[in-house]
């Protein structure tokens, strides 16, 4: 409730200074998916990058890592809505930490996956899933970026923050969609 | 206390890790991981897998995702060719097209380890 309230006079009080703030988000977001993109295109990928780390093979680590990610960003969006008082329960303090941790750790675990496509795979088009979840894979992280610049941005909407959150939340589902859950749905879980 | 020490560690961490990836990105993955080799050079010259025989490219470019027992792979992600007995031919045609989630290896490999690497795995697959 405390958040929502702040929010809602930071929105009143941001007048004309807000439009030039979110269209710095937005354009750092796009820079940033257009940066992932062109690299992805231009790069010479060797498709032969070996990065298991922890698990048997590269696949059960991307696998495993999106599906980790995309369940810590479910726990952001649900904690968001608590923290905005959407859940009808008053949030307890320690919850805007948690929100933060789940962010913090689904931008963790999505990195070696990304790692690895943008290296080894590059932006791809041979299907209209794989160009799919190549745009989807860019533009996620450039809106990542823009949310993370309106999280520290003050004086803007109170809308602001939860629509791109809720748009990066879109993306990194329909990345998953397009990549683990279509491996899985035709391969089954990879073994670890 | 202990939930802002975490957040605070994971932002570090989280930072740290963008930056040595973005690195990583441009210096190459040596760091933590093993790219067997960028793509063989097929026109002019002679490929660093030119001189290699059928199972030694088969371990390269197939093992990590396919078991075959001659071979000594056991990778999981594609079908185990044991006993698939696969012909020459679609082992290339499978190679070119590459269905599914396996990669296309049109242009990684030259025509001559491409008759090695079909050879080898029709007979290993009898």
């Amino acid at each position: 409730m405390a958040i929502a309230t702040e929010l809602s006079h930071a929105g009143a009080g941001s007048g004309g200074s807000a439009a030039p703030r979110l269209l710095l988000a937005a354009g750092l977001g796009a820079v940033v998916a257009l940066t992932l993109g062109i690299y992805g295109h231009v790069h010479d990928p060797s498709q032969r990058l070996s990065f298991p780390l922890i698990f048997q093979s590269t696949i059960a680590m991307k696998v495993c890592f999106a599906t980790v990610a995309l369940a810590f960003a479910v726990v952001q969006v649900l904690s968001a809505l608590w923290l905005y008082g959407k859940l009808g329960v008053a949030a307890p303090p320690w919850l805007g930490q948690v929100h933060r941790i789940s962010g913090r750790i689904a931008f963790i675990v999505s990195l070696p996956v990304a790692y690895h496509c943008l290296w080894s795979l590059g932006f791809q088009n041979t299907s209209a899933r794989v160009l799919a979840h190549s745009v989807l894979g860019c533009a996620f992280y450039g809106a990542f970026a823009a949310k993370v610049t309106i999280v520290r941005s003050r004086s803007l909407p109170g809308a602001a923050l939860p629509i791109a959150g809720g748009l990066t939340f879109a993306v990194l589902v329909a990345v998953w969609l397009t990549s683990a859950l279509w491996f899985i749905d035709n391969n089954g879980f990879p073994a670890l | 206390m202990i939930l802002r020490g975490v957040d605070k560690g994971l932002a570090w961490a989280s930072w740290a890790l963008a930056a040595v990836l973005l690195v990583m990105l441009f210096a190459g993955p040596g760091i933590f991981a093993e790219d067997k080799g960028t793509k063989a050079a097929v026109v002019g010259g002679v490929s660093p897998y030119a001189k290699r025989g059928g199972a030694t490219l088969f371990k390269d470019n197939c093992g990590t995702c396919h078991t075959l027992s001659p071979a000594g792979t056991s990778g999981s992600v594609g079908p185990k060719l044991d006993g698939l007995a696969l012909t020459p031919a679609i082992v290339k045609s499978t190679m070119a097209s590459g269905p599914g989630v396996m990669p296309s290896f049109t242009g990684q490999l030259s025509p001559q380890q491409l008759d090695a690497l079909a050879g080898y795995v029709s007979k290993a697959s009898q």
